[in-house]
C-alpha cells in the first residue's frame, strides 16, 4: 500500500489492539500454568494446547456474550432517539451480527481443539495419536467431556442465529444468541473443578455466578468500547445501565470468587505455598485494580468528563490478564 | 435495570449465605486409601493391589503399575475399576524390598492425577520375572516411575484429520457468510 489513509491507520491500530486483547489471556494462561507447576502430570505441548484453547474458548465465548449484551443495550427503535443515532444503531447491529459470526466460529474451533487436547491429556499421549474411540469415551463418560459437548452446542446455536440474522435481523431475536452464549460460557466452569468438588452444589452455583458475571462485565465493556464508542449519543444512552450492571457483576464476581476459593483452598498457608494459591492472589489483585478503574470511569461519567474510554481501556487490559489467569486455574492441578 | 439490580443483590446474598455453610474442601480425584497401605511392611506378598479414591473412577482411564525393588514390573493383566476403587492383579512377588504402586487416573473434570504409594516385602517370595531389567542402584528412592498412560486401542484410526477438516469447514463457512453479505 503506497499511501495509507488515516482510516487505514485507525483500522490497523484497532486490529492491533484486538490482537492484544485476544492474545493476552492465551499467553498469561500458559505462563501462569507453567509457574503453577501444572507440568507435573503432563507435557509442554499438551499443556500449551489445553491452556491456550481454554483461554481462546473463554475469549470467544465472552466476545459472543458481549456482542449480544451490546445489542440489548442499544435496542433498535428506542424512543426519543435522533434519526442519525437510529441509523448508527442499525449499523451497530449489523456489525454485531458480523462479530457474532466470527466469534462463534472461533468459539466452535476452540472447543473442538480444546476437546482434542484435553482428551490427549487424559490418555497421556500426543493429540496426533488420538483415536475416535478415545475422543468418544472422553466426551461421553466424563463430566468435563459432556460439558464440552454442551458448549459446542451453544456455540453452534450462536453461530446459527448470527448467520440467520446476517440474512435478515428480524429472523432471530438477539436475545437468543445472548442466552446461548451465556450458557456456553457457564458450562465449562460448572463441569470443571467445581463439578468434582465435595461441596458440589455450592461450588457449582458460585462458579456459575463467577463465570456469568465476568463474561457479562468484560464482554459488555469490550463490546461498548469497540462497537458503540464512536457514536456519542448511543454511548451516552447505553453507559448508565451498563455501569449499574457492571457494579452488580463486580459484586457477584468478588463474592463468588471468595466462595470458590474457600471451597478449593484448604488453609491460609495454601495461598502462598501452592501454585493455585498464588494464581488466586494474583486474580484478587487484578479484580481490585479492575474495580478501581471501573469506579474511576464511573466517577468521570457522573461528572460528565469524557476521557472515560481510556480508563475503560486499561480496565479491559486487566480483564484480559484476569481471564488468562482464570484459564490457568481451570487447568491447574 | 432495577429488576436486574435486585436479581444481582439476591445472588450476592445467596453467595454470602453459602459462604457461611461452605467448609474447606479440595477438588480433583484424591487417593483416600490403598491396600496394602502406603508404607506397609508385609511378610506375605499380596495377590492384588487396590487404590480407593474420593470419587467415582472411570473404566479405561485408570492405570496402575507395581514396580519391584529390581525395577521390574510385577503387575499382571488389566487395571480393574469398581466404583471408587481401582485394582490390579500382582504376580507372585519375588525379591524382598520396596515395591512402588504407581497410578494414573482421571478426575471427573478431565484432569489426569498421578502418584504412587509403596510397600515393603520383608520375606522374599517365590516369583521371578521373565524379563530381566538392568537393576538400578537408586531403586526405591525418590525417583518413582509413575504409571504409564493407558495402552492405545488397537486398530483405532487417528482422529486428527477429521478435527482439521471440521476446523477448516467452520472457517471457510464463516468467511463465505461474511463475504457474501459484504456491502
Amino acid at each position: 500500500m503506497p499511501t495509507a489513509s488515516p482510516a487505514d491507520g485507525a483500522r490497523r491500530a484497532g486490529s492491533g489492539r484486538l490482537v492484544v486483547v485476544v492474545g493476552t489471556p492465551v499467553v498469561v494462561a500458559f505462563a501462569a500454568s507453567v509457574l503453577a507447576g501444572a507440568l507435573a502430570a503432563t507435557t509442554v505441548p499438551v499443556l500449551a494446547g489445553t491452556t491456550a484453547t481454554r483461554a481462546a474458548m473463554d475469549v470467544a465465548g465472552i466476545a459472543c456474550v458481549g456482542a449480544g449484551l451490546v445489542a440489548a443495550l442499544v435496542p433498535l427503535g428506542a424512543p426519543g432517539r435522533s434519526y442519525a443515532a437510529e441509523r448508527a444503531a442499525v449499523a451497530v447491529h449489523h456489525r454485531i451480527d458480523r462479530v457474532l459470526v466470527v466469534a462463534a466460529a472461533a468459539w466452535l474451533v476452540a472447543v473442538v481443539l480444546g476437546t482434542a487436547f484435553r482428551t490427549a491429556d487424559a490418555f497421556g499421549r500426543s493429540p496426533a495419536e488420538l483415536t475416535g474411540a478415545e475422543l468418544l469415551a472422553w466426551t461421553t463418560r466424563l463430566g468435563a467431556g459432556r460439558g464440552m459437548v454442551l458448549t459446542l452446542g451453544c456455540a453452534a446455536v450462536v453461530l446459527g442465529c448470527a448467520l440467520a440474522r446476517l440474512r435478515d435481523p428480524a429472523l432471530v431475536q438477539v436475545r437468543i444468541p445472548l442466552v446461548a452464549a451465556l450458557l456456553g460460557v457457564l458450562t465449562p466452569a460448572v463441569t470443571g473443578h467445581a463439578g468434582s468438588a465435595p461441596s458440589h452444589e455450592i461450588a457449582v452455583v458460585s462458579v456459575a455466578l463467577h463465570a456469568g458475571g465476568a463474561a457479562l462485565w468484560a464482554g459488555g465493556l469490550v463490546g461498548l468500547l469497540a462497537l458503540v464508542a464512536p457514536h456519542r449519543e448511543l454511548l451516552a444512552a447505553a453507559l448508565p445501565p451498563f455501569s449499574t450492571l457492571a457494579g452488580v457483576c463486580l459484586a457477584a464476581v468478588a463474592a463468588s470468587g471468595v466462595v470458590n476459593a474457600l471451597v478449593r483452598v484448604d488453609s491460609w498457608a495454601a495461598l502462598v505455598t501452592t501454585g493455585y494459591g498464588w494464581l488466586l492472589l494474583t486474580k484478587v489483585a487484578a479484580l481490585a485494580a479492575i474495580g478501581v478503574f471501573g469506579a474511576l470511569a464511573r466517577a468521570r461519567l457522573r461528572a460528565g468528563r469524557t476521557p472515560v474510554l481510556r480508563w475503560a481501556g486499561y480496565e479491559v487490559g486487566l480483564m484480559a490478564v484476569a481471564i488468562g489467569l482464570a484459564a490457568a486455574l481451570t487447568q491447574s492441578g | 435495570m432495577k429488576a436486574l439490580l435486585r436479581g444481582g443483590l439476591l445472588a450476592v446474598v445467596c453467595g454470602l449465605l453459602m459462604l457461611l455453610v461452605a467448609g474447606p474442601a479440595a477438588a480433583h480425584a484424591r487417593l483416600e486409601s490403598s491396600d496394602p497401605p502406603d508404607g506397609a511392611s508385609l511378610s506375605t506378598p499380596p495377590s492384588t493391589v487396590s487404590l480407593t479414591f474420593n470419587e467415582q473412577m472411570q473404566d479405561g482411564f485408570a492405570t496402575v503399575t507395581v514396580i519391584g525393588p529390581d525395577g521390574a514390573p510385577w503387575h499382571d493383566g488389566e487395571t480393574q475399576v469398581d466404583g471408587n476403587t481401582v485394582r490390579i492383579a500382582v504376580k507372585p512377588l519375588g525379591p524382598a524390598g520396596v515395591y512402588q504402586i504407581g497410578y494414573r487416573v482421571i478426575s471427573d473434570d478431565g484432569h489426569p492425577i498421578t502418584g504412587s504409594v509403596s510397600f515393603t516385602l520383608t520375606q522374599p517370595g517365590p516369583g521371578t520375572t521373565t524379563s530381566a531389567p538392568a537393576p538400578t542402584s537408586a531403586s526405591a528412592t525418590t525417583a518413582v516411575p509413575p504409571a504409564a498412560a493407558p495402552p492405545t486401542e488397537d486398530g483405532g484410526t487417528p482422529v486428527w484429520p477429521f478435527i482439521v477438516a471440521a476446523v477448516v469447514a467452520v472457517a471457510i463457512g464463516a468467511a463465505f457468510a461474511l463475504r457474501s453479505r459484504r456491502s
